[in-house]
């Protein structure tokens, strides 16, 4: 209750002060918007721009989502570390830390693009902040790139507004068609938390791709997203006998959700979204994850251009292997380093520019595009657990 | 369809041990303690710690985590309770305070154990499943049903035959009276919260044998269960919440597998009201809902 009011209070004394910023900022706008020490000269690799170019981050580093906003961050700043060696273009990062919470996500956005002048931001982590924080940065002119912010629409808030994280649906959509065809799978029984919007959507796309891949659903059930008791709905899908479970969870319901299962007997393959994506989660599952079908955006199998390399300078920076999180956050920086050098320049204007116009850059998720809408195009991995690794499912 | 009664059962049980304490409470303080739930997470996460992080065996974490909750929940009546008796609005910010001292703890929990889930290593406990007549039961359900079952009767066996449980008895009958006859009631009073925080702590321990992992949100996931349970139960009735618990376990797991999963909670708390309409004082309850 304390904290709410106090962050309240937050809210509006920045609220406050931000109106008070835009209208002392009016008249220079248009020094503000185009800084001449951030247009360099010369093209890519030869590029050389004088001032460093402010990069701002806001990541959930506390809070429910910290999980994910460890590895974004680490992911992040080792790229940019990497980046500023190679010389010409140097960048600097102003990181901030939302805590999961809204208000403080809307108060780390409106300090990046008002007192800090950030030429783009990258995050936040979760979706639901994105909604409002990525519509005031299209208000105010920057740029932003979503690393982890896989919900609907988001693409469509504005023509300032990227991102490199492949929707749930993309990833499903590719990960049944393979299981099928690897497997053999005829029918198969489909279970997913209908509290969550996020896992109601996959659902919805997961039956549609089922239907038109010709799989027949013989089970269907649901829960919501603080179970952890979930054997009643697994029984009754033993006695369904479906060749696998399709799973649309929460990364906290999933592993007692597998374990059940597998305790139950029901040792079909089980296919899952990104919240199977993780080492942790083997690590967790233990025998249990055998058979796991994931599809998701990064693998440490993916065979791409600098992927071992990034494992390798990873896991001897921060003494733990990379994830998906970590991958994309990787990503995110040299698209921005490949934007900034096509223009050989940190403004806001052509950064926004030229992110738009990225096509088939060689990244540690495979080739990716964005296209004019600011969605992100790259093939998503098929993954299945084998002797407690995950292995690239080919179809 | 057997199978289906064991999950309900097991569940049940589960709900049973952590309104238990929670109505032992009410019944004989009339205190209503929201912090149940965040000893019940506390206990969760301190029994991942005692056995994946320092390793020890599973029976000494057993009665560790027990003392750990009776002593959370000794220091739980002595901040969030003591300083408010006698104030005519006892129960009202007596509640309040609990929430606090509940919020205080899963803070607590989360600054030394982060917001991550914590799964329990599989070494720790036995993994062994039993196949009985087409009926999967786990090592670590048995484990629960029975430490459960031996828990409340030892509760009921104790309020019912011990000179505590006779003091607590008075207690409740009229703490003034209780007081005149020479019973320590703030004795009596301490004592209550570290039974009753001691199996909620426990509560927590089973669940996290159950499922695998500890969860910053099991408390909150669990607590409105609870609260069904104890109302459905009669509010104060160690009986009552017993029954109760293993009532709803079933009626969730029948209803998943006749009627639908969606249809859990519609189901459940449905058969909640059903009952009041019958019998508003709960099943075991009496009329001024104050018994133990």
């Amino acid at each position: 209750m304390r904290s709410r009011v106090a962050s309240t209070a937050v809210v509006a004394a920045v609220a406050v002060l931000a109106a008070g910023c835009v209208e002392d900022g009016a008249a220079d706008d248009e020094e503000a918007t185009a800084v001449e020490g951030l247009a360099g000269e010369g093209s890519g690799e030869e590029c050389t721009i004088e001032e460093p170019v402010p990069v701002g981050v806001v990541f959930s580093l506390t809070g429910g989502a910290a999980f994910a906003g460890e590895y974004q961050r680490e992911g992040l700043e080792l790229a940019f570390e990497e980046i500023n060696g190679k010389g010409g273009v140097e960048y600097e990062l102003v990181l901030e830390d939302d805590a999961t919470e809204l208000e403080d996500s809307i108060a780390a956005f409106e300090k990046l693009i008002e007192r800090d002048e950030v030429s783009i931001i990258v995050g936040p982590t979760l979706s639901d902040m994105a909604f409002s924080t990525f519509e005031d940065a299209q208000q105010a002119g920057v740029p932003v790139l979503g690393i982890s912010t896989t919900a609907k629409g988001i693409p469509d808030i504005g023509d300032y507004v990227f991102r490199n994280s492949i929707p749930e649906e993309v990833a499903l959509a590719q990960s049944l068609p393979a299981a099928r065809d690897a497997l053999g799978l005829e029918n198969v029984a489909v279970m997913h938390d209908n509290e969550d919007e996020f896992t109601s959507s996959a659902y919805t796309t997961m039956t549609e791709v089922l239907d038109e891949e010709g799989i027949e659903i013989v089970g269907d059930e649901t829960f919501q997203t603080a179970d952890t008791e979930f054997r009643s709905q697994l029984t009754k899908i033993r006695e369904d006998d479906p060749d696998a479970l399709v799973l649309s969870a929460l990364p906290a319901a999933t592993v007692p959700l597998v374990q059940q299962a597998r305790e139950l007997g029901l040792d079909v393959p089980i296919v899952g979204g990104n919240a199977f994506n993780s080492p942790v989660m083997i690590d967790n599952l233990e025998d249990a994850a055998e058979g796991l079908i994931v599809g998701g955006a990064w693998s440490d199998a993916l065979d791409s251009p600098g992927n071992a390399e990034f494992i390798e300078s990873y896991t001897d920076t921060y003494d733990r292997a990379p994830d998906q999180f970590a991958a994309q956050a990787y990503t995110a920086a040299h698209m921005i380093d490949a934007a900034v050098r096509a223009g050989c320049d940190g403004n806001r204007e052509a950064i926004k520019t030229n992110l738009g116009q990225l096509s088939e850059l060689d990244t540690v998720l495979g080739t990716l595009s964005l296209d004019e809408n600011g969605e992100v195009h790259h093939e998503p991995v098929v993954q299945i657990v084998e002797d407690g690794e995950f292995t690239l499912l080919d179809g | 369809m057997l199978q289906q009664l064991a999950n309900g059962l097991f569940a049940g049980s589960i709900y049973a041990l952590f309104a238990i304490g929670f109505t032992l409470v009410f019944g004989i303080l009339r205190h209503l303690n929201l912090a149940h739930a965040a000893i019940f997470t506390t206990g969760g996460f301190l029994s991942v710690d005692l056995i994946s992080r320092q390793g020890l065996p599973i029976w000494l974490a057993f009665p560790l985590v027990m003392l750990a909750g009776g002593l959370i929940g000794l220091l739980l009546e002595r901040i969030a309770f003591r300083p408010l008796a006698g104030r005519p609005d006892e129960h009202f910010a007596g509640l309040i305070s609990s929430v606090a001292f509940g919020g205080m703890l899963i803070a607590l929990v989360q600054a030394r154990y982060g917001t991550e889930q914590q799964s329990i290593s599989s070494e720790a406990f036995p993994n062994e499943v039993y196949t009985v007549a087409g009926v999967s039961i786990s090592l670590a359900q048995l484990t629960t049903l029975g430490l459960a079952l031996v828990l409340m009767l030892g509760l009921a066996w104790v309020v019912a035959a011990t000179p505590l449980g006779r003091a607590m008895r008075a207690v409740a009958e009229n703490a003034r009276a209780a007081r005149v006859l020479g019973i320590n009631v703030e004795r009596v009073t301490a004592s209550t919260y570290a039974l009753s925080s001691a199996l909620g702590a426990m509560a927590g321990m089973l669940m996290v044998l159950n499922v695998g992992q500890g969860d910053l949100g099991m408390g909150l996931a669990i607590e409105l269960t609870g609260f069904a349970v104890i109302i459905l139960g009669g509010m104060g009735s160690l009986w009552g919440a017993m029954a109760a618990g293993l009532i709803l376990g079933l009626a969730e797991a029948l209803t998943i597998h006749h009627i639908g999963s969606s249809w859990k909670d519609v189901v459940a708390f449905g058969l909640l009201f059903a009952i009041l309409l019958v019998r508003p004082q709960g099943l075991f309850g009496t009329i001024k809902a104050r018994e133990v």
